[in-house]
C-alpha cells in the first residue's frame, strides 16, 4: 500500500481562555480535540458532523490556514506544522481550498481571467492566457469570458471559478468546504461531476466537508463522523452506512430525508447531542478493516 | 375544502434594467389539513409567490399585476396591511430561513414569544408565559422557563430556528407557511422539526406550505408537490405519482439527478444542463425549454399551459415525458 498523501495525527486546536479586560476567565471551546485521519493520493474523505463539530476548523488547520495547538500534519512525507512562510510557500501551491459561497470568494473588481491567474504570478509560473484559457475549459468554463466580472456569472459558474484558480498550481489536494451548499440544486449535479472529472485526471486526493449525507455516500470513498470536535467513527463509506456503530453516526444517518415517498417513516430516535460529551480519554478501536469507532 | 385558493397570481418586480416577471399566472387550491410541498431554485418564484399573498413584498419594486388568493373565501390581496398583519402570526404562521434577522436581538426571547401570544389570543401575562414555555418544549428546547429569560444571541443558529418556528406556531395556525425553515439546520435537527411538523398535523389538522429544494423533505412532509420554474408551476400532483411517474422533463431532472444508488454503481450523476433562467431576461414559451433534451420546437415559442395527466396531477408541457424517455432509450 503506498503512503499517504496527507496524514494528520493528534490535532487540537481550541479558541478563547486567557482573561477579559476585568480578569474574568474566558470560556476555552475545543473546536478540535485530538483528532487524527489521513487521505490516500486520488482518494477523497468525506468529513461530516453538525454544525459547531470542528469541521470546518479541521480543514483549515490541516491546510495550515491557521496555527495547531498540538499535533503533527505530514503531507507528502513533510512534517508541515511549525513551518515558516518560506518553507509553506511551495507547499501552498500544492494545497487548495474551495469555500461554500463562490459569491464571497471572488474579488468582484477583477476579471475572472485574472483571479484564475492570480495564484499563477503569485508564484512565478507560467500565467500565459493559453494557461489560464486551458484552467478554464477544464472546469468548463467559455475561455471567452476571461475578460468578464464575476457579477456576470451565475452561482455554478462562479463555483467553477474559484475551480480554475483552486487547480492552476497542480495541487494534489484540495478542502472542499460544503462547496455544492449555496448552489442551485440543478447546479450541484454538474459541480459534483466537476469534481470527479478533475479528480480523474489530475489524479486530487479531496477532504469534502459536507452535510449532505447522500452526497457524501455517492462522492467519497471514506468517512469521518465529527461530534463536539472528536472524530467519532471513520472508515469505509459503504461499511459506515451499512453498519454504524457510534450512536451518533446512527441519529445522523436516520435523519437522511429519502426522497421516496413510498417510504414508510419510522419515529427516529434523536441522539442528544449536548448531553453526549466524548469523554476526552476516549479512544478509537477497530471494529472491521479500517473502521473505527471512538469508545465511551 | 379549500383553505387556500390562488388564481392567476402574477407578481413582477421593477428593477433598473427592467420589469422582472418573477410569478406568472399561478393557481392552485389548498385543502384543509392538506400539506403541500412547494420545490424550485433561484428565480422559480416559489418564494415570492407566498410573500406576495402575505402582503410582505415591498412596493415597490413589487407590483402584484394580477390574480386574487382567497384564504378561508376573503382574498388576501385586497385586504389592508392591518387585516394582514391580524392574520399573519395568528390564522397564518410562518417561519422564515433566517432566523436573525426575524428575531429582535433587544428583546428576550420570551418576551418576543409572549407578545406574539398576547397580541393573536386571549392569553395574557402568566398565561402567555406558560404558553411560551410549553412551545419551547414543543421544538425540542431544552430548559426552556430559563431560555425564554435569554436574548437571540445566546441561542445557536439551529436554537434560534426552532424559537422561528414556535412562534410560527404560537397561535395554532391554520395555515402554516415555511420557506426554507430547515434548510441551515443541521440534519438531526431538521429530522427533529419534520417529525414535530408531522404532528401537529395529526393532533391539530394544520394546513401547511412547506416550501424547500430538497426533495427528500417533500417526500417525507409533503401530501402533494408542486414543482416551480421560472416564476410558473411546472408540475402538481400528489407526491406518490409524481415521484413514480414525473411528467414534467424538470421534475424527471431533478429525481434522476439525486445521488442515488444507481448514481453510485455508475459513479455519474446525471446533470441538467445549463443555467436557472436571468428573470430579467426570461426565455420565450416554456422557462425550461433551454434547458430540455427533450423541448420541441413549440417549447421555445409558447408557454404550455397546466394539463391533466392523472388524478389530480398536473403537468405544463407541450411534449409527453414517457413518449420522449422512449425515443430517447431511457427507458
Amino acid at each position: 500500500m503506498s503512503d499517504p498523501l496527507i496524514e494528520v495525527r493528534g490535532l487540537r486546536r481550541s479558541y478563547g481562555g486567557g482573561r477579559t479586560l476585568l480578569g474574568a476567565e474566558k470560556p476555552v471551546t475545543h473546536a478540535v480535540n485530538d483528532i487524527s485521519f489521513h487521505v490516500m493520493p486520488g482518494e477523497t474523505l468525506g468529513l461530516v458532523g453538525e454544525s459547531g463539530s470542528g469541521k470546518s476548523t479541521a480543514g483549515r488547520v490541516t491546510l495550515q490556514l491557521e496555527p495547531a495547538d498540538e499535533g503533527s500534519i505530514r503531507f507528502e512525507g513533510r512534517e508541515i506544522t511549525g513551518l515558516g512562510a518560506r518553507e509553506m510557500k511551495p507547499l501552498r501551491a500544492r494545497m487548495q481550498m474551495i469555500f461554500q459561497d463562490p459569491y464571497s470568494a471572488l474579488n468582484p473588481r477583477m476579471k475572472v481571467g485574472a483571479f484564475v491567474a492570480e495564484p499563477l504570478v503569485v508564484h512565478k509560473q507560467d500565467a500565459h492566457p493559453d494557461r489560464v484559457a486551458e484552467l478554464f475549459r477544464m472546469t468548463g468554463l467559455d475561455p471567452a469570458f476571461m475578460s468578464r466580472y464575476p457579477h456576470e456569472f451565475s452561482g455554478g459558474q462562479r463555483q467553477r471559478i474559484n475551480i480554475a484558480r483552486a487547480i492552476a498550481l497542480n495541487p494534489s489536494f484540495i478542502v472542499a468546504d460544503e462547496p455544492i451548499t449555496a448552489l442551485d440544486v440543478s447546479i450541484q449535479a454538474q459541480i459534483v461531476n466537476l469534481f470527479q472529472d478533475l479528480q480523474d485526471r489530475l489524479g486530487l486526493a479531496y477532504l469534502f466537508i459536507a452535510h449532505d449525507l447522500s452526497m457524501v455516500r455517492y462522492l467519497c470513498q471514506r468517512v469521518a463522523v465529527m461530534l463536539r470536535g472528536r472524530i467519532v467513527e471513520t472508515g469505509p463509506v459503504e461499511q459506515i452506512f451499512a453498519d454504524p456503530r457510534h450512536p451518533y453516526t446512527r441519529s445522523l444517518l436516520a435523519a437522511i430525508p429519502v426522497p421516496d415517498p413510498d417510504r414508510p417513516r419510522p419515529k427516529r430516535e434523536i441522539f442528544d447531542v449536548s448531553a453526549n460529551i466524548p469523554a476526552r480519554e476516549a479512544a478509537m478501536a477497530e471494529v472491521a478493516p479500517g473502521h473505527f469507532v471512538l469508545q465511551p | 375544502m379549500a383553505l387556500l385558493e390562488v388564481e392567476n397570481l402574477t407578481v413582477a418586480f421593477d428593477t433598473p434594467s427592467g420589469r422582472v416577471h418573477a410569478v406568472n399566472d399561478v393557481s392552485y387550491t389548498l385543502d384543509e389539513g392538506e400539506t403541500l410541498g412547494v420545490v424550485g431554485e433561484s428565480g422559480s418564484g416559489k418564494s415570492v409567490h407566498v410573500l406576495a399573498m402575505l402582503g410582505l413584498l415591498p412596493k415597490p419594486p413589487a407590483k402584484v399585476l394580477g390574480g386574487r388568493v382567497l384564504f378561508q373565501g376573503r382574498d388576501l390581496l385586497s385586504m389592508s396591511q392591518g387585516e394582514l398583519r391580524n392574520l399573519r402570526g395568528g390564522q397564518i404562521g410562518m417561519v422564515f430561513q433566517d432566523p436573525m434577522s426575524s428575531l429582535n436581538p433587544v428583546l428576550t426571547v420570551g418576551r418576543q414569544l409572549r407578545e406574539v401570544i398576547e397580541r393573536h389570543t386571549d392569553l395574557k401575562g402568566r398565561r402567555a408565559d406558560a404558553r411560551a414555555t410549553e412551545l419551547l418544549e414543543l421544538v425540542g428546547i431544552p430548559r426552556p422557563a430559563d431560555r425564554l429569560k435569554q436574548y437571540p444571541h445566546e441561542f445557536s443558529g439551529g436554537m434560534r430556528q426552532r424559537v422561528m418556528i414556535a412562534i410560527g406556531l404560537s397561535c395554532n395556525p391554520k395555515l402554516l407557511i415555511a420557506d426554507e425553515a430547515t434548510t441551515a439546520l443541521d440534519v438531526t435537527v431538521q429530522a427533529q422539526i419534520l417529525d414535530l411538523v408531522r404532528d401537529l398535523k395529526d393532533r391539530l389538522g394544520t394546513t401547511v406550505i412547506w416550501i424547500t429544494h430538497d426533495m427528500g423533505v417533500v417526500a417525507e412532509l409533503a401530501d402533494t408537490i408542486q414543482v416551480m420554474y421560472g416564476g410558473r408551476i411546472m408540475e402538481r400532483g400528489p407526491v406518490g405519482p409524481v415521484f413514480r411517474d414525473p411528467r414534467s422533463a424538470y421534475t424527471w431532472g431533478l429525481l434522476r439527478s439525486l445521488p442515488d444508488e444507481g448514481a453510485r454503481a455508475q459513479r455519474r450523476l446525471y446533470q441538467i444542463p445549463g443555467s436557472p433562467p436571468n428573470m430579467a431576461d426570461p426565455p420565450k414559451g416554456d422557462p425550461f425549454a433551454p434547458r430540455n433534451p427533450f423541448a420541441t420546437p413549440r417549447c421555445h415559442t409558447e408557454v404550455p399551459p397546466l394539463r391533466s395527466v392523472g388524478d389530480g396531477h398536473m403537468v405544463a408541457a407541450w411534449y409527453d415525458l414517457p413518449t420522449a424517455l422512449k425515443e430517447a432509450g431511457h427507458v
